[in-house]
């Protein structure tokens, strides 16, 4: 009987041990289907001009935290240099600053609503934790970068995000909850 | 009245007025300096009058008398044409002279025409070649140097164009690379979805 007990005492601690390791709260299955949204609303911005997605979105669930989702972007799907053709001018490289820029502001919305979906569908993450969405915006090297950052950080508890979408807050008091970061 | 104004010799040649005479003697008496002058006219007069008298000469020699006529040299040397006449004559001898002491002329050895433009064309020819072959090799240097930093400058720009190249084909490169894992991650996932 000794062999055995010695056998089933390191099976029981390992049950114990996996019992006692905590269990992600939010399924990456309910994760990967807000990516392949996020990813689909972001390529239908405009069916003539889209935004180039050039990285997908990918978010990860941070315990004490909330969860965060990534993306790289292009707002606008500009003609490339290249040796073969001659350079941009500098009206059109302006042209597209301006239109970088008008578009910039399409983005921020896009995120905000990113934010208030993650929070209505990811039931698991606690009202007092965040919801955080950055987006790395992509520039060729010989753009005109002027007002235009690299990158966007939106992120606000999950509790302001439902309280906007039940009509508790109005669109002024949620930007206000939202914390904004680009640079 | 000063010294100055006092007429001394006309009061010792008794020949001004009485007025003035006056005046003199007045002066005289206070004036120790024109009192003296006065003595030395006096011993002056003394001594003129100590002298003999000499008859006046009879006859005065005349500049034509023969005594005083001057000889012929003198009257060759004090006469301008003469001399000038001298010295032409005297000349005209030493020219003579030297025209027939002087040694016979070398005649110049006789040259042949043709040679001299031969040797006159050889010489100009090779100055000509030097100087062309001078300025050629100058020349030729210059656009050496010319080229060279034509060179030197087109490699550089050439070299910046090829990196600013390098970097705009790289990043074609990664942006296309990051649109097709795009375009396969929304493939995969098409397949996937019912």
């Amino acid at each position: 009987m000794k062999p055995v007990r010695v056998l089933l005492l390191p099976l029981a601690l390992g049950v114990v041990a996996a019992a006692a390791t905590p269990h992600p709260r939010v399924s990456r299955e309910s994760l990967a289907a807000l990516e392949r949204k996020f990813d689909r609303r972001i390529q239908s911005y405009d069916i003539n001009d889209p935004f180039h997605l050039l990285g997908n979105t990918r978010g990860v669930y941070l315990a004490d935290y909330g969860v965060v989702f990534t993306a790289e972007i292009n707002l606008v799907a500009a003609a490339v240099v290249t040796p073969f053709r001659p350079p941009f001018t500098r009206e059109q490289i302006e042209q597209l600053r301006l239109k970088k820029l008008r578009r910039l502001e399409d983005l921020k919305r896009m995120m905000r609503d990113m934010m208030i979906e993650c929070a209505v569908a990811l039931q698991g993450v606690s009202p007092g934790q965040k919801i955080a969405v950055g987006v790395s915006l992509f520039r060729f090297s010989w753009e005109d970068s002027r007002g235009l950052p690299r990158q966007i950080l939106m992120e606000a508890s999950r509790r302001a995000l439902l309280d906007f979408k039940a009509g508790k807050l109005q669109p002024d008091e949620l930007l206000a909850r939202i914390r904004y970061t680009e640079y | 009245m000063s010294c100055s104004n006092i007429d001394l010799k006309g009061y010792f040649l008794a020949e001004i007025p009485p007025a003035e005479r006056r005046a003199v003697e007045r002066h005289l008496a206070a004036c120790e300096a024109c009192r003296q002058e006065l003595e030395r006219l006096e011993l002056t007069r003394t001594a003129l009058l100590s002298v003999r008298e000499e008859p006046v000469p009879q006859r005065i020699a005349f500049v034509s008398d023969k005594v005083l006529e001057p000889s012929w040299w003198q009257r060759f040397w004090q006469s301008a044409p003469r001399l000038g006449f001298a010295s032409a004559a005297m000349l005209s001898v030493a020219i003579l002279v030297h025209a027939f002491t002087r040694p016979a002329p070398v005649p110049p050895p006789a040259l042949d025409r043709a040679e001299i433009r031969q040797v006159v064309d050889q010489q100009v020819a090779a100055r000509l070649d030097a100087a062309v072959s001078q300025a050629l090799a100058a020349a030729e240097q210059r656009h050496r140097e010319e080229t060279a930093r034509l060179l030197a400058a087109a490699e550089q720009r050439f070299e910046l164009q090829r990196r600013a190249d390098m970097v705009t084909i790289q990043e074609n490169f990664e942006y296309l690379l990051k649109r097709v894992n795009v375009l396969q991650v929304a493939s995969v996932y098409r397949e996937g979805e019912p």
